[in-house]
């Protein structure tokens, strides 16, 4: 959904007969998006005020009207009758009333509502889209809790007593009326936890010797800038939490911000499972379980995989915001195994195995506007081999607008249910119809037959010798094979596939991968950054043909491409022993005019006369070993204008990478690296190249609205 | 067969006649009014009885009129006949001025506030989004008011965002209201 369609859908849509579906599409876009948020909020909630029915005398009032005027122009004479008739028809139309039939309100158009005696109560649910935006005010702290899910009770038998250390109340409003709420609200917070057997609840200052060590640490801080037009309104907003300790529940109201974190060298306690914060009640609750959940991610998911997976699961079905509901199936496939292992589900445990989470992730898949999304939540559900998925993708893949998706929805298939019939015959039915050619031909490896994988190995070939086509139409069928393809995966940078990949191609191929690389790259960011993983990845294998495509790419390529391919000389030239590099690396550290290739070169150089002393081989290239693939934000729902055109991490390498161990994720916006802010266009492996190794740094990203700070080394 | 003024009103006006109501109460956001406006197209229609036959769609007829009536009659109530053009309107909402989407929802719960925010609208807003509320599409929205589609597109956007704007202001005021009655 986007503001276009939001328009469209307030322009000419009944809003009450939106599926529940497009509803909530329209709610999330409308609730992340301060331009459509006027625009549908306040009309949605106008439109459904009811009108009240019209009193039933008052179409014997307009008949005595008409009669009384006397002047009606008729439509062959005029009739004189009419004044003196007035007073009877008046009775008479009165009498009628009784009988008058609901006249026929779809004359012109159908009707917005419904007849008046049924619009009160259809009305008001208009916009009441389901319950989790119902929207009232912000509760009070005091109001009963809502009834909870009961599957999210998992932690009845806990035992260990909790120390709480709440700190002050930063109340930060500036309006003495507001600053009295958010302190009445935290007294009564503090109040409430006090009640809870098994808490001890420290004061903010109490160091006492021998006094117990805090595990959690409690803030509530009163925040103001919600807009309003008056001060009064200024501490508006706000939302009611509910804290689950292992010995109770602690609801807690609260203006502004809430955060929950945990103590130093708490993140390790295994009793960190023990406290929980979950069901969220508010104007907003969805906003509330991002925000909580990334408080959680701050310091890592609770160990217990119940807690996170409830969490998770009720984000991923609840929220209006598609990238929070994204961000939460990835989270799921993450931490299932999935996803940016790519190792299979068979974990017992995978959350993927969850049937509302299949339903959420379609859902998701079938609702979200952004094709990238769709096309995400198909990669995400690989390895779930839950064959409910087949109609969906089957779907995606005849129907999605997007090629991206349709080449995602193939590869899902292909990979978990490429033996049913039913994907078969659409394999067939694809690899004739798709208007995209890669997809076409995919379709028909898909299918199989005695030729397929000859036809396909022809396909990758043509591609790349096709002059007519663009350079990212030559590459990209190469690309899929090695699975390097255009959608978001996380690569496998051990180069394993591209070996096999390469294999696949005669000589000619792989000379005109110069010609198709460099323009590709410089064409759209995820090729260009698959094209460093690829040439990475060239060091190990020996055809001579690739060291005559290197030589090549040294002549047409961008600064970055051709330090990539300097560093695939340096490792042919040292595991290969390759002459023509070696010969290449001497030409390129003398008389390189980039001062950086010449120290690339030389430092290859250096590694090989290491090698030759005995020594062990050095590794070259840094960009792997970050395990990153960097793109440009986008703008969309969620993203706050400063942040477009920044760099975003869309791919996070295995786990050996330093962004893994980092905890960089996909989405992530580097903001700042050891303290240097990242400028849009900024080449991030020189950044890092330049920190000193083996010492931690600071990488500050933003995160679904929030700023983080990871600790990364070299 | 002699058609008398009160045949031609049973058959004409009055199946349409709830409809009027609903899509004049939505423009002034009171009964008592919302009967008046309708009784004034009553008479009107009845003065051009040949032009409502004539009419392809008896209701649009009618709502054109209704809708003529009431932008008449606000404007003989402001004791002038210059209105600032419906072109020039209310600017769009500038960046600077977005409104939290946390805010809107909270001040539209009251449907007073809401109420009193719309009658701040133009007259022309006022019907163009009447209209929306019952039903009417874009098409069917042109038939009645004469306004190219593109046009009744932009007026509509524009009138929703005065309509938060407006409730945004009123909210202020309503505050402001409180704490004035408190303090005294």
């Amino acid at each position: 959904m986007n503001c276009q369609e939001i328009s469209r859908t307030l322009d000419s849509r009944d809003l009450n007969a939106l599926s529940a579906v497009e509803r909530r599409a329209c709610e999330a876009h409308a609730m992340s998006c301060p331009r459509c948020a006027p625009t549908w909020v306040v009309y949605t909630r106008l439109a459904a005020i009811p009108v009240p029915p019209m009193p039933p005398e008052f179409v014997a009032r307009c008949e005595a009207l008409v009669a009384a005027q006397g002047r009606v122009t008729p439509i062959r004479r005029a009739p004189r009758r009419a004044l003196l008739v007035g007073a009877i028809l008046m009775i008479a139309a009165a009498a009628a009333m009784l009988f008058v039939q609901q006249p026929d309100r779809r004359a012109v158009a159908p009707p917005a509502v419904a007849p008046p005696a049924e619009a009160p109560p259809t009305m008001a649910a208009a916009t009441a889209i389901d319950d989790t935006v119902a929207s009232a005010p912000p509760a009070p702290p005091a109001v009963d809790p809502p009834p909870r899910d009961e599957k999210a009770e998992p932690m009845e038998a806990a035992v260990a007593p909790f120390t709480v250390r709440v700190l002050p109340l930063r109340n930060e409003v500036l309006h003495p009326a507001g600053r009295k709420v958010v302190a009445a609200m935290y007294a009564a917070f503090l109040e409430r936890l006090r009640a809870v057997p098994g808490v001890t609840l420290l004061a903010a200052d109490a160091e006492a010797p021998g006094a117990p060590v805090p595990n959690y640490r409690i803030t509530i801080s009163g925040l103001e800038g919600f807009g309003g037009a008056d001060a009064d309104h200024k501490f508006g907003g706000g939302f009611e939490a509910e804290i689950l300790l292992p010995s109770g529940t602690v609801r807690a109201g609260s203006y502004g911000s809430y955060t929950v974190e945990a103590a130093p060298g708490c993140a390790t306690d295994p009793r960190a499972a023990d406290l929980e914060v979950r069901m969220i009640t508010c104007s907003d609750p969805e906003g509330v379980a991002a925000q909580l959940v990334g408080s959680l991610r701050k310091w890592g998911f609770p160990p217990d995989p119940a807690l996170r997976h409830t969490l998770l699961t009720r984000l991923l079905d609840r929220s209006l915001d598609v990238l929070q509901r994204q961000q939460a199936l990835l989270d799921l496939a993450r931490f299932g195994g999935g996803y940016s292992g790519r190792k299979s589900l068979t974990q017992p445990d995978s959350a993927l195995r969850d049937p509302a989470v299949i339903r959420g992730a379609v859902d998701l898949a079938t609702t979200a506007s952004d094709p990238k999304v769709r096309a995400l939540v198909w990669t995400a559900l690989r390895g779930t081999g839950n064959t409910s998925l087949i109609p969906p993708l089957l779907a995606a893949l005849g129907r999605d607008a997007d090629s991206e998706v349709r080449l995602t929805a193939l590869g899902t298939l292909a990979g978990e249910f490429g033996a049913d019939p039913r994907v078969q015959a659409a394999f067939t039915a694809t690899a004739q119809r798709d208007t995209r050619p890669l997809v076409r031909a995919l379709a028909h490896r898909a299918a199989g037959g005695p030729d397929a994988q000859t036809q396909w190995k022809q396909y990758v070939m043509e591609s790349l010798k096709d002059p007519r086509r663009s350079p990212v139409e030559r590459i990209e069928a190469l690309f899929s094979q090695m699975n390097l393809g255009a959608t978001s995966l996380p690569l496998s940078n051990d180069g394993s596939a591209v070996a096999p990949a390469l294999d696949m191609l005669d000589d000619e191929a792989i000379r005109m991968l110069a010609t198709a690389l460099p323009g590709a790259a410089a064409e759209s960011a995820i090729v260009r950054t698959s094209s460093y993983q690829l040439l990475g990845s060239l060091g190990s294998v020996a055809r001579p043909a690739v060291t005559e495509m290197l030589l090549d790419i040294l002549d047409s390529g961008n600064t970055s491409l051709r330090a990539s391919t300097v560093e695939a000389l340096g490792k042919r030239a040292n595991r290969l022993n390759d002459a023509r590099a070696y010969a290449m690396l001497e030409k390129l550290a003398d008389t390189d005019p980039d001062p950086r290739m010449r120290q690339i070169a030389a430092e290859a150089l250096k590694a090989r006369s290491s090698l030759r002393a005995g020594g062990s081989p050095q590794p070259f290239s840094m960009s792997q070993r970050l395990g990153i693939i960097m793109s440009v934000m986008e703008a969309g729902p969620g993203v706050p204008d400063d942040m477009v055109g920044r760099p975003v991490i869309i791919g996070v390498g295995g786990p050996e990478t330093v962004a893994q161990k980092a905890g960089v994720m996909v989405r992530d916006v580097l903001l700042e690296i050891s303290g240097t802010p990242v400028p849009a266009g900024a080449d991030i492996t020189r950044m890092v190249e330049a920190l000193p190794k083996g010492v931690d740094f600071e990488v500050l990203v933003w995160r679904f609205g929030q700023k983080i700070r990871l600790i990364a080394r070299f | 067969v002699r058609e008398s003024g009160t045949a031609q009103f049973n058959t004409l006006v009055r199946p349409h006649l709830e409809t009027l109501y609903r899509v004049a109460y939505r423009l002034v956001r009171n009964r008592a009014d919302a009967q008046d406006l309708v009784q004034d197209t009553c008479v009107a229609a009845c003065r051009n009885m040949g032009g409502l036959a004539a009419a392809d769609s008896p209701l649009r007829w009618l709502l054109r009129v209704q809708q003529n009536r009431f932008i008449d009659g606000v404007r003989r109530k402001r004791g002038s006949p210059v209105i600032a053009a419906d072109d020039a309107g209310e600017p769009a909402l500038m960046d600077s001025e977005l409104l939290d989407p946390e805010v809107l929802l909270q001040q539209s719960q009251d449907e007073q506030l809401l109420e009193q925010a719309f009658l701040q609208l133009e007259e022309m807003q006022r019907t163009l989004l009447g209209l929306r509320m019952e039903g009417y599409d874009l098409p069917e929205m042109e038939a009645i008011t004469g306004i190219d589609r593109k046009v009744l597109s932009n007026r509509l956007h524009r009138a929703r965002q005065s309509l938060a704007r407006h409730l945004m202001e009123q909210a202020g005021v309503a505050a402001r209201g409180r704490r004035n009655g408190s303090n005294s």
